[in-house]
């Protein structure tokens, strides 16, 4: 569902991400993990045509996000680290945009579901300006999953959720797999990315240090003390 | 554009009334709302009376003659000191808002785009509600006023957003070079304009200088694009008084809009400012020392006639390498250097697409020559020849536009 290949951003005379090649097949979960720097948000960011890439080729389905950028992004839901919404637009607004955007027709059942499920139905009429960090964030997630996203993209997306939102998020994130999306997380929670994902990125100075699945992660940087955590996966990837 | 754009425009404007209903509901936000409206009032209301009272006694825009020579002034200065001073600002703001949901939604570039530009339309609806009124001593028509401040704020907005994209498109050292040629050529057509209401004498006083001054053909000339919005703000009737020059306000409009939006007249108006900026200046340069030696005058006519496809062929391949290759200018140390090596490459490169150019046009023209004996045929032959090459540029240069990626390069 998702491909990327021989990725590589710069800015200006910075190399922010540099020959990066991954798939992402739908029901999978891809967690991405890099120290601060690695060009985790960078990547995300092209694979929703944000930012162009300077060179590669970035897939969602069988659409180029640069050459068929409209087709691709039909496909596609990006929750970014820190949500901004429309001021002055209530949450139930966005909703409206986004069905209109992606052509939902009949969202309304839908959307009403969402709100229950994110414990937002009492805050629909609610504009952005007045909603914490974690309603926001809780608002663009409503929106990412509103039209059936086959690939989703997540950029931190537990940042201002409360314990119960965070639990729900996690059970939906596993609802959108199962139901044959693939989703990517780029988070620095290693115990969210060791709980919910099947794959693993690591990243470092703009670099693929290791991609694959967590077994293969554990099997390959397992330290000498056995220690098999994501944890010590984590920094024996991005220290050696 | 697509209907959710649409529909956003729709939500949003709802959702600033309803916020203003609710500041409404606050003391401080009322008290707020009744002085901002008082002001408004103080400010359009006598104007208002005066209208009417002038109107009764059948003087109204008694001044709007004197008006509509102002604003085609007005227009062009605020242009130039938005050029002056925009370097560095974003052309088109997007907000965090707009980045996090409209980049990643279903919606092409061009659309964006659009939507933002749109939103201009939004302002100028303000200035056509609120300018009339506000200056009903010098207009004849409130309806023409309104849609002439409605275009005249378009066309301003348009070019200056042009100039901005240009700037974000090109290196700063070269959007500075462009930047002192305008404010040179301003000056300089200034000048002559005003040596040649001079050479009427000086007998008037200085306002009667200025006023033939703006009237010279120079002034003319460079004011001819926004003196179409000051007849339709100054005209007794929309229709049919105003209707033609509404329409052609609404072409140049949407014209100059059009350049933000394509690649090829993108390609086309970043080669042609500059062009046209530097060959003005030759020609006057040309034309200066024609009044000094009259027997080079036929020379420097020739000179004259290849400056444009010459300086036409020099900018379109600067732009061309450099939306290929974008780099920041300013550097030091061995950054600098290297830099330094660039732009001399750069430089040969230049030379080398002129002498190719050059020899393109000889061949033909010297066939011409051979064949005729004249001149002028040949000159002719060869300046036509060079079309060829500053369109197959021109090309180039849209090409390299629509795969420049902005964040690549100029940000140093």
């Amino acid at each position: 569902m998702i491909s990327v290949t021989g990725f590589s951003k710069n800015y200006g005379e910075t190399l922010a991400v540099q020959d990066l090649s991954f798939d992402v097949s739908g029901g999978s979960i891809l967690g991405m993990l890099g120290p601060n720097g690695a060009g985790k948000t960078t990547t995300l960011r092209a694979m929703a045509g944000i930012l162009q890439p300077t060179s590669g080729r970035l897939l969602i389905g069988s659409h180029d996000i640069v050459q068929e950028s409209v087709a691709a992004k039909q496909q596609l839901a990006l929750v970014p680290d820190d949500p901004h919404l429309f001021d002055s637009l209530t949450v139930w607004e966005h909703l409206e945009l986004i069905a209109a955007a992606y052509r939902v027709a009949d969202f309304s059942a839908a959307a009403e579901a969402l709100l229950e499920q994110f414990e937002l139905a009492d805050k629909r009429h609610t504009s952005a300006r007045e909603l914490s960090r974690g309603m926001r964030q809780k608002a663009a997630i409503c929106c990412a999953y509103l039209h059936r996203p086959a690939a989703i993209l997540f950029d931190e997306p537990m940042t201002g959720l409360d314990p119960r939102g965070i639990r729900t998020l996690k059970d939906s994130i596993r609802q959108q797999a199962a139901g044959g999306a693939a989703v990517v997380i780029s988070s620095h929670l290693l115990s969210l990315v060791e709980d919910l994902c099947t794959h693993l990125l690591i990243m470092h100075h703009g670099r693929q240090l290791f991609c694959g699945s967590m077994e293969d992660a554990r099997t390959r940087y397992q330290a000498l003390e056995g220690d098999s955590s994501l944890e010590a996966v984590f920094f024996r990837a991005t220290e050696s | 554009m697509h209907t959710a754009l649409w529909r956003l425009y729709r939500l949003r404007i709802r959702g600033g009334l309803r916020s203003l209903g609710r500041k409404l509901k606050s003391v401080r936000g009322a008290a707020l709302v009744v002085f901002t409206l008082l002001a408004l009032g103080l400010m359009i209301g006598p104007n208002l009376v005066m209208a009417f009272k002038l109107n009764h006694e059948g003087i109204m825009g008694a001044s709007a003659d004197g008006f509509r020579e102002a604003v085609p002034v007005v227009m062009l200065l605020y242009v130039l000191l938005s050029v002056a001073t925009s370097l560095g600002e974003r052309a088109i703001y997007f907000s965090p808002s707009d980045v996090d949901f409209l980049f990643p939604a279903p919606f092409s570039r061009r659309e964006v785009l659009l939507y933002k530009i749109l939103g201009n339309v939004m302002a100028a609806i303000s200035v056509a509600v609120f300018f009339p009124p506000a200056l009903i001593m010098h207009i004849r028509s409130l309806s023409a006023a309104a849609v002439g401040f409605f275009l005249a704020f378009l066309m301003v907005n348009s070019l200056t957003m042009c100039a901005q994209l240009v700037a974000q498109s090109v290196t700063e050292r070269a959007f500075t070079r462009a930047r002192k040629a305008i404010v040179g050529a301003v000056i300089v057509a200034a000048a002559v304009a005003l040596g040649q209401a001079a050479s009427r004498g000086f007998d008037g006083p200085w306002q009667q200088t200025l006023v033939e001054a703006r009237h010279s053909p120079v002034a003319e000339a460079i004011l001819a694009p926004f003196t179409v919005f000051a007849k339709i703000i100054a005209a007794e009737r929309l229709v049919p008084d105003a209707l033609g020059w509404a329409a052609l306000g609404a072409v140049l409009v949407v014209g100059v809009y059009a350049l933000a939006i394509r690649p090829m007249a993108m390609a086309c108006a970043q080669t042609l400012v500059p062009t046209m900026t530097v060959t003005l200046l030759d020609w006057l340069v040309f034309a200066a020392v024609a009044s000094l030696v009259p027997a080079a005058a036929a020379r420097l006519f020739v000179a004259g006639m290849f400056a444009l496809p010459f300086n036409w062929i020099l900018f379109g391949t600067e732009d061309f390498l450099f939306l290929l290759y974008p780099a920041a200018p300013m550097a030091t140390g061995s950054d600098g250097f290297l830099k330094m090596g660039r732009a001399m490459l750069f430089m040969l490169a230049k030379v080398l697409m002129v002498t190719v150019c050059g020899v393109v046009a000889a061949i033909p023209a010297g066939v011409v020559y051979f064949l005729t004996e004249s001149v002028p045929a040949a000159c002719l032959v060869a300046w036509l020849a060079l079309l060829l090459p500053s369109l197959g540029i021109l090309f180039v240069a849209a090409w390299a536009f629509r795969r420049y990626d902005v964040s690549a390069g100029v940000s140093e």
